[in-house]
């Protein structure tokens, strides 16, 4: 994803959908989001991408070109390890005609005390997640120094490779 | 991105089996069957 040619060669005339998780799972690769949307624009196909990992505090794929966000709201987002749930996000709702038969007929709607400890949660999602931020740049910074760890993969290092490319920043 | 995250990988000096023998003299942290808990929560490559 980060060679955008070879994006642009993987899309087929039927390709509907370009996925992408940034930073991804496990390594923390960081990529484009905009200029991917760009490329999936000009395709004609749209650009989900899983924004779990950055939060709407550091990262909005929206507003930088995506059709749709995924959150799993599982984790920061709900922030208490108490809610198994996910969430779409996209500019427009859905159109009502097409929209309740895909409802009906794939999607799990969460309990209304689902959807309340994740509203709990949100509540402190800024503060936990400049929080957690702090603390992971100290971590990975010690674990860097350890004569034991062979390779760190934190986007805040310098020899992180995303952290050396400030489109993807 | 405006920071770099919260989530850190990183290859321990030994292969699997340091791996295995760091998780399991860990003290605060507890290890998670995935990625889903929201806590202190380590996985291995083969979760």
């Amino acid at each position: 994803m980060r060679d955008l040619s070879r994006v642009r060669a993987a899309i087929l005339p039927e390709t509907r959908m370009i996925w992408l998780e940034t930073p991804t799972n496990p390594m923390l690769k960081i990529f484009d989001i905009a200029a991917i949307a760009e490329i999936a624009r000009k395709a004609g196909t749209r650009l989900y991408v899983d924004n779990t990992f950055a939060t709407p505090i550091l990262q909005r794929p929206l507003e930088l070109g995506a059709d749709v966000v995924i959150h799993s709201t599982t984790k920061y987002l709900n922030g208490h390890s108490d809610v198994v749930e996910a969430r779409s996000s996209r500019p427009t709702p859905p159109s009502p005609s097409g929209s309740p038969s895909f409802r009906t007929r794939w999607a799990r709607w969460p309990s209304p005390f689902d959807c309340y400890l994740v509203l709990r949660g949100l509540k402190t999602l800024g503060v936990r997640v400049r929080q957690q931020c702090a603390t992971a740049a100290v971590i990975a910074e010690r674990l860097s120094r350890h004569a034991r760890v062979k390779r760190v993969m934190y986007p805040g290092l310098a020899s992180h490779r995303s952290a050396r490319s400030p489109r993807a920043r | 991105m405006k920071a770099p995250g919260a989530m850190i990988s990183f290859e321990i000096d030994g292969g699997l089996a340091a791996a295995v023998s760091f998780m399991q003299k860990l003290e605060i942290f507890a290890c998670a069957e995935s990625s889903a808990a929201s806590s202190r929560s380590p996985i291995t490559p083969r979760s």
